[in-house]
């Protein structure tokens, strides 16, 4: 009865933004602003069963682990099946509030962002398909429903980077999105390969049971675990396949917030959290060191970028680097619940700078702006509440308790870690500061930007005001036993080994938690003092390190690098190719026909009489085949007739001779 | 000795309201006349059409109200001779579901075309009813008499339909054609019956499968004669799909009939060959009841190679003998051939089950009667576009034929665009669309039968056959409409096509992503095939 109840629910998160897409998508132009009122309802109705399915899960206690399903998809033979399920506990309820919270207020944000633009319709029936691909791979029970819906995702990611097709630059970058992806998700399908073949079933725990049982050979245990993390890294935007997020701020920015900041890169902490009891300890080292080291080199290079946005896409590189920190080093709770709490914020900031993209007439350039607080008050300080969370300022904000807790985490397992994870922390809150001030505090910088900046309208600041209130009061939540409570199904212990106890017993360790709050305000306040109260001799402060700036800048020549290391040499292949085509192929072709012409003309006149009959008799051949050919589907009943039939006398004949 | 229709074993009765589909349509055939005769001008062609709709429609939810449930065909095991020579199991169900639905939605996209004669509509209809009642019978043969009967039914009447506009040449031409080849491969089929009958004695599918079977476990070889007459059964039944080398009518008669005539050939009267080949395989290779032995089926395992031969010919022929054409319905000619090729696939792993005398699941079967609702599906989508843009073009005074009317059809109508490209997708075997499970089915058959080459083939043919299908594709999106070509406002489509096109679109797409069900039906249906098979 509870079960029905829950998978009734389950359906309606499901079906209402499939339905949402399928309406908008085909009716949609006639629609017009209905339309897109109707798109924020039906995710409100999606929002609405997922709050419905978080109460169930805290009203039924601890341990909540609800398996619906599984529902047979395919047979693949051999005995196997291949399922779909829906899997709810602490872990897929906190994802369907988040997913469906922050979707439902960009949709509504959307609404007058996206106001006059020629596809708008369009915009937001790929907006409910984002949301439905989303739940779908949050509610999935097993590797190959999460697949699905991991594929779904990437492909609406596409189409909304590429959203604006018309232009040159999001096609590229959306292109390059996709195809990195890809790379990642190439990972994935070798651990799915390596599970089928030694499990033979792709749910979780079934998965998980083989592992912990050693049923799967140690080296596919670790290439199925590498695997999941390669595609986790994809998606995730992880060293070194980070390049492809910066270049997908090209899509709108309320996608950016959505998929780009809030979900769909989270997917990969997601995977890798829900998949953490079978991943070896090997493999966590791997997850835990990427992360680290994506956290730092991200926010390095964040420091020297001027888009608005292109900042808040490292400084969200960087912060899943932090979650990969967190699950690597076994604090598992503290990763995923840094996941939760930076979706709220990280959406926070990407639809703050959206509205001051809006209010500046689709300004980006920080080093234009300035002086925005008094034009735009709430998107200011709503957009402080944002920053003073992703610094981890103590106590008041939800990031400093998911921050933390990483750290701490990490302080446990390696000092190596801890460091470059607090460097990280100093580096955010001064990136932050310094995005915050030369954007809003300060004298304008561009008169004709500032004059015409304007707070953005109603349905732009609500979502901002509720996305900062949750932002400032979920911190709590850390210590709650049900939601994101740790997979109960499999002893963590047996696959994790020592780490989570280590984190565990070092967690919220008094130095640990001094240095991060050090790390936290003293970057903020760094930040205030150099950009803006020794704002005048920034010049002067900046010049010593004018080299590393350019390495920033730059961005450590990452795309420089595939270029030179992967594209170039593909292109000089292919070229290479089509030269020899050209050149020697086909040289030998004309080579050939010439040498023809030649002994042609050497052999003069006198036999002209043969080589026109040798031509001639070519000819005919020629004629003859190809009209022996044609003459095969002329149209002439009899020949059909005479082939069909005699063709079944040879092959009866042919039979009995053998 | 055989029985004849009518002639009923002893104490059995007539238990006639298992054809009541059949009576239906066979009335409703000869109701569609009526409109001719009493209505004004105007109003009979949407009144024949109409009326049929209405009466095909009765018949599917009669067939659907005796479900494909066990219970039926155990209801059947105490009065399946309904007539000697018929029998209702939850297979011919299946088949008569298929038919008189897709029936239904024939009619529907017929309108296009039968909206613009101004006589006529009553012997269109009537004889499109007629062909589909013989296509529903062909789906309960249960001897080789009935069988010749039904099929006759359903070709005779096909000549008809393809000669359908006796003004136009290459209508005439079509029929001609059809009817030249059609009655030769009548004459092989008629010969290969009485040769088999010659052997068995019986014409009586289960008498046929009982002496195979017999004569398989006594380890004989089985006797030229028998090989000779399955081979000339198969060749009049290759007519029908378009099996290689018995596909050459193809082409020219799909190009030169009209277009829902063309639809009609694609769809239900292929069908009736699919569904008698997949008879036949049954009662000559398969015997599950005997299969757990180690008894083998030499006769199934000579056939695993020609029809694997074939198969492989056809596929190929198809798919590479598509790629030049510039005409869509010669091209989807050829795609058909293609298809049967898959078809003949699927029979091969059938008839390798029964070689290798061992019963590991009903793939095979299962596989093609999948394949034939996902076709069916399919190509009524792709030919409800087809007849609308045909209706335009020939309505535009010098109106761009053949493939310069898709070009750039995106722009002009998105919504016919859309619907054709996703059949052509789905025709190619595109993941979210239905053929995709279709071609999955039958390759999972044949590997699991261990026809590896097969296998590959026919995978190969899929990359290939993209080739072309995309061509189409980029043909409607991405080229500029040709001078004289109809514009968006030509486009007349009726309110019955936009509606079969969207639930069409719909199912394609449902039939791809959430297969189970569909494969479900697919499977009781075969399940009874092969239990009634073997009694």
């Amino acid at each position: 009865m509870f079960d029905d109840w829950l998978l009734h629910l389950c359906l309606i998160v499901l079906a209402a933004p499939l339905a949402g897409f399928c309406v908008q998508y085909v009716w949609g132009r006639r629609l017009g602003a209905a339309g897109a009122w109707l798109t924020c309802v039906t995710m409100f109705l999606s929002l609405a069963c997922s709050v419905l399915l978080g109460v169930a899960a805290l009203s039924a206690g601890a341990g909540f682990d609800v398996h619906l399903g599984p529902w047979s998809w395919l047979e693949p033979g051999d005995g196997a099946a291949w399922n779909i399920g829906i899997r709810l506990d602490g872990l897929t309820v906190v994802m369907l509030v988040v997913v469906t919270l922050v979707s439902f207020l960009v949709h509504v944000f959307s609404t007058r962002y996206m106001e006059g633009d020629a596809k708008y319709p369009l915009f937001f029936a790929w907006l409910q398909m984002f949301s439905f691909s989303m739940l779908v791979l949050v509610l999935a029970d097993n590797l190959l429903h999460l697949f699905m819906g991991w594929e779904l995702v990437g492909l609406c990611s596409y189409k909304l980077i590429g959203f604006w097709s018309e232009k040159p630059a999001p096609c590229l970058a959306a292109r390059k999105a996709f195809i990195t992806t890809r790379i990642g998700d190439l990972g994935m399908m070798i651990a799915l390969c390596a599970i089928g073949t030694w499990v033979g079933s792709f749910e979780f725990d079934a998965v998980f049971a083989a592992a912990a049982a050693g049923e799967i050979p140690d080296p596919w245990l670790l290439i199925a675990g590498l695997g999941l993390f390669l595609a986790a890294a994809g998606k995730s935007a992880q060293l070194p396949l980070h390049v492809w997020l910066p270049d997908a701020m090209e899509g709108p920015t309320p996608v950016s917030a959505l998929i780009h900041a809030a979900t769909m890169v989270a997917a990969g902490v997601y995977l890798v959290g829900r998949c953490a009891p079978m991943l070896t300890p090997d493999v966590l080292v791997v997850v835990a060191t990427v992360g680290a080291v994506t956290a730092l080199v991200a926010g390095l290079i964040a420091l020297a970028q001027n888009d608005i946005k292109r900042v808040l896409a490292y400084s969200t590189v960087s912060q899943l680097g932090y979650m990969f920190l967190g699950l690597g080093v076994g604090a598992w709770h503290a990763g995923l619940f840094h996941l939760t709490t930076h979706a709220f914020f990280k959406a926070l900031m990407f639809l703050g700078s959206g509205s001051v993209i809006h209010g500046c007439h689709h300004e980006q350039d920080m080093r234009r702006m300035g002086g925005l607080r008094r034009k735009m008050p709430i998107t200011a300080w709503t957009f402080l509440i944002g920053v003073l969370a992703i610094a981890g300022v103590p106590w008041i904000t939800s990031g400093f308790f998911s921050k933390d807790g990483i750290l701490s985490g990490a302080y446990g397992v390696s000092p190596v870690l801890f460091w470059i994870g607090l460097g990280g922390a100093v580096l955010t809150a001064f990136y932050m500061m310094r995005l915050y001030v030369l954007t809003f505090e300060g004298e304008p910088r561009d008169a004709h930007v500032h004059d015409h900046a304007h707070e953005s309208p109603r349905a732009m600041t609500v979502p901002l005001l509720i996305l900062a209130a949750l932002t400032l009061i979920i911190g709590p939540l850390a210590w709650h036993e049900i939601l994101l409570a740790p997979p109960t199904s499999v002893d963590p212990a047996a696959a994790w080994g020592t780490l989570q106890t280590l984190a565990q017993e070092h967690h919220h360790a008094g130095v640990v938690m001094w240095l991060a709050i050090a790390a936290g305000v003293g970057g903020l306040a760094l930040g205030w003092l150099v950009f803006h109260i020794r704002r005048g001799s920034l010049e002067a402060l900046k010049r010593p390190f004018a080299g590393l700036e350019r390495v920033f800048a730059e961005k450590f020549w990452f795309d420089e690098l595939y270029a030179a290391v992967l594209l170039r040499p593909a292109d000089a292949l292919a070229r290479g190719l089509r030269r020899v085509d050209e050149g020697v192929v086909d040289g030998l072709v004309n080579a050939a026909g010439r040498s023809g012409v030649r002994a042609g003309e050497a052999s003069g006149a006198h036999d002209r009489r043969v080589v026109d009959g040798l031509v001639r008799l070519v000819g005919h051949v020629c004629q003859g085949l190809g009209g022996a050919l044609s003459a095969l589907q002329s149209g002439r009943v009899r020949l059909y007739l005479s082939l069909s039939v005699g063709l079944l006398a040879l092959a009866l004949l042919l039979e009995h001779l053998l | 000795m055989f029985s004849l229709a009518f002639q009923l074993p002893e104490g059995l009765t007539p238990n006639l309201e298992l054809l009541l589909p059949e009576f239906i349509v066979a009335g409703t055939a000869l109701g569609a006349i009526l409109p001719e005769l009493i209505l004004p001008a105007g109003r009979r062609a949407a009144a024949t059409a109409w009326t049929c709709f209405a009466g095909l429609v009765c018949a599917f939810i009669v067939v659907v109200a005796m479900g494909p449930s066990a219970e039926l065909a155990l209801a059947v095991k105490d009065g399946d001779l309904l007539v000697s020579g018929l029998r209702m199991d939850a297979f011919s169900v299946f088949c008569r579901a298929l038919i008189t639905g897709g029936g239904a939605l024939l009619v529907l996209i017929s309108m296009a075309f039968t909206n613009r004669l101004d006589r006529g509509h009553g012997e269109f209809y009537a004889i499109l009813l007629f062909s589909l009642l013989g296509v529903m019978l062909v789906s309960g043969v249960s001897d080789l008499l009935s069988l010749f009967v039904c099929l006759e039914l359903v070709t005779i009447m096909a000549y008809v339909l393809a000669a359908f506009r006796r003004n136009d040449l290459r209508s005439t031409e079509a029929g001609l054609k059809y009817l030249v080849v059609g009655a030769v491969s009548t004459a092989l089929l008629l010969l290969g019956i009485g040769l088999i009958y010659g052997w068995t004695g019986s014409l009586s599918l289960d008498a046929i499968s009982a002496k195979v079977w017999a004569s398989a476990a006594e380890g004989a070889v089985p006797p030229g004669l028998l090989l000779l007459g399955t081979a000339l059964l198969f060749c009049g039944l290759f007519f029908k799909v378009g099996g290689v080398p018995f596909h050459v009518w193809i082409p020219d008669v799909y190009q030169g009939a009209p277009s829902p005539v063309t639809a009609f050939l694609v769809t239900a009267s292929k069908s009736a060959g699919v569904i008698l080949l997949l008879r036949m395989a049954q009662a000559l290779f398969v015997r599950p009841e005997i299969m757990d032995s180690t008894v083998h089926n030499p006769l199934a395992q000579q056939w695993v190679l020609i029809l694997g031969v074939v198969a492989c010919i056809t596929l190929l022929f198809g798919v590479l003998g598509a790629m030049p054409q510039r005409g869509i319905k010669r091209m989807l000619a050829y795609s058909s051939i293609g298809h049967a090729g898959y078809l003949l696939m699927g029979l091969a792993a059938i008839a390798a089950e029964g070689g290798r005398g061992a019963a590991s699941g009903q793939y095979g079967t299962e596989a093609l009667l999948y394949y034939l609702m996902a076709y069916f599906v399919t190509s009524i989508v792709a030919f409800g576009v087809i007849i609308v843009v045909g209706a335009a073009s020939n309505r535009v005074e010098g109106g761009a034929h053949g493939d310069r009317a898709y070009e750039g059809l995106w722009s002009r109508s998105p919504f016919l665009a859309v619907a054709l490209c996703l059949a052509l997708l789905s025709l190619a075997g595109v993941p979210p669309m239905s053929g995709f499970f279709a071609k999955f089915l039958i390759l999972r058959a044949t590997i699991d039968k261990g026809l590896y080459a097969l296998a590959f083939i026919g995978a190969g043919a899929v990359v290939v056959s993209l080739y072309f299908y995309l061509l189409w594709i980029k043909s409607m999106y991405f080229k500029a409409p040709p001078p004289g070509a109809p514009s968006g406002a030509d486009f007349k489509i009726p309110a019955s096509t936009r509606v079969v096109l969207w639930a069409g679109m719909a199912a394609m797409v449902i039939m791809g992503v959430w297969m189970p069900p569909f494969y479900d039906w697919a499977h009781q249906a075969a399940a009874s095939l092969t239990s009634l098979a073997g009694r």
